[in-house]
């Protein structure tokens, strides 16, 4: 199993770290990347690098290597940040979303629970609030991908309404 | 058309990218933070949040001198800060502005998004459940 964290790049995340040292703990022979974000450092970091042969940890990987290791991962584990949502939700990758909470002091504001509520009811991805039923959803996932198709038709459906609608805004101005 | 697009780096330059996609326009030009991050946009700011609003008045005369540059006949921006900020020199200089508020403001429009709604020509929400007679819906990303 291959699977991709991703903690996105504005504060630390140390509970995202904390997910991969369990799940690198419990899965030795996973391939596991994690992408800790640019001020990641101490609690922010995986206690257990070294001894994981199999976990590949990075405050930022290059923009191609990341694109790489995305198309490679089989499940994604992210924080509820538009960017990689949109990319996931795209690519039909199956992924998860803990979403960087502002009591935790992870965002300035709740918006990423609220998006993260919103994308699971529209889309029925699997958004957790405490770590060890995320650990649990990990390990036992199914290896299915969403339905690629509906999911990309249904993207693009809103977009071309979306599209038609913006234009003749602009048009009209 | 010329369509000079405005957003900060991550989340809010991921849906501009998206966004400008769908509009047809002749010429598009882009202004994002986080040089040091990428080289996709032709003009770059700071990053800033709405509530350190000095730090923006700080780069009001780069914002003016980008948009004077760029000529553009519409500005549009997905946030944060420095997109509204872009916006605001459009406005002082007559240009037509658009706000699209994130995605990801699905409860509430953005801080930014509520200043937006005091002199951008337009202001868009992605969610049907926030439009006002002000903030008004057209679609969404997702």
């Amino acid at each position: 199993m291959n699977v991709l964290f991703t903690a996105g790049t504005q504060f630390p995340f140390a509970r995202m770290a904390r997910v991969v040292e369990r799940v690198a703990e419990r899965c030795p022979e996973w391939r596991l990347v994690f992408q800790a974000g640019p001020g990641a450092s101490d609690s922010a970091l995986p206690g257990c690098t070294t001894a994981h042969a199999n976990l590949n940890v990075a405050p930022m990987f290059p923009q191609e290597e990341f694109e790489a290791l995305f198309q490679q991962a089989e499940l994604v584990v992210t924080h509820a940040g538009m960017g990689n949502l949109l990319l996931c939700l795209e690519r039909a990758k199956p992924f998860f979303m803990l979403p960087r909470l502002a009591s935790l002091r992870e965002h300035r504001n709740d918006h990423q629970r609220d998006t993260a509520e919103a994308i699971s009811e529209r889309y029925g991805v699997p958004v957790f609030f405490e770590l060890e039923p995320l650990v649990e959803a990990i390990i036992c996932v199914p290896k299915e991908a969403p339905p690629a198709l509906v999911l990309r038709e249904a993207i693009e459906r809103e977009r071309r309404a979306f599209a038609k609608r913006l234009n003749s805004l602009v048009e009209s101005l | 058309m010329r369509i000079l697009f405005a957003a900060s780096f991550g989340g809010h330059w991921a849906q501009l990218k998206r966004v400008s996609e769908l509009l047809a326009c002749d010429e598009r030009q882009f202004v994002s933070t986080a040089e040091s991050q990428h080289t996709s946009a032709d003009y770059y700011l700071d990053d800033f949040s709405v509530r350190e609003i000095w730090r923006g008045i700080l780069q009001l005369p780069r914002a003016l001198g980008i948009v004077r540059r760029s000529r553009p006949d519409v500005i549009v921006s997905t946030g944060a800060a420095p997109g509204l900020l872009i916006l605001f020199a459009g406005f002082l200089l007559g240009r037509k502005t658009i706000w699209v508020d994130s995605i990801a403001n699905s409860r509430n429009v953005s801080l930014s998004c509520r200043a937006a709604c005091l002199f951008a020509t337009r202001v868009l929400t992605q969610w049907p459940e926030l439009e006002t007679r002000r903030v008004r819906y057209l679609g969404r990303l997702l």
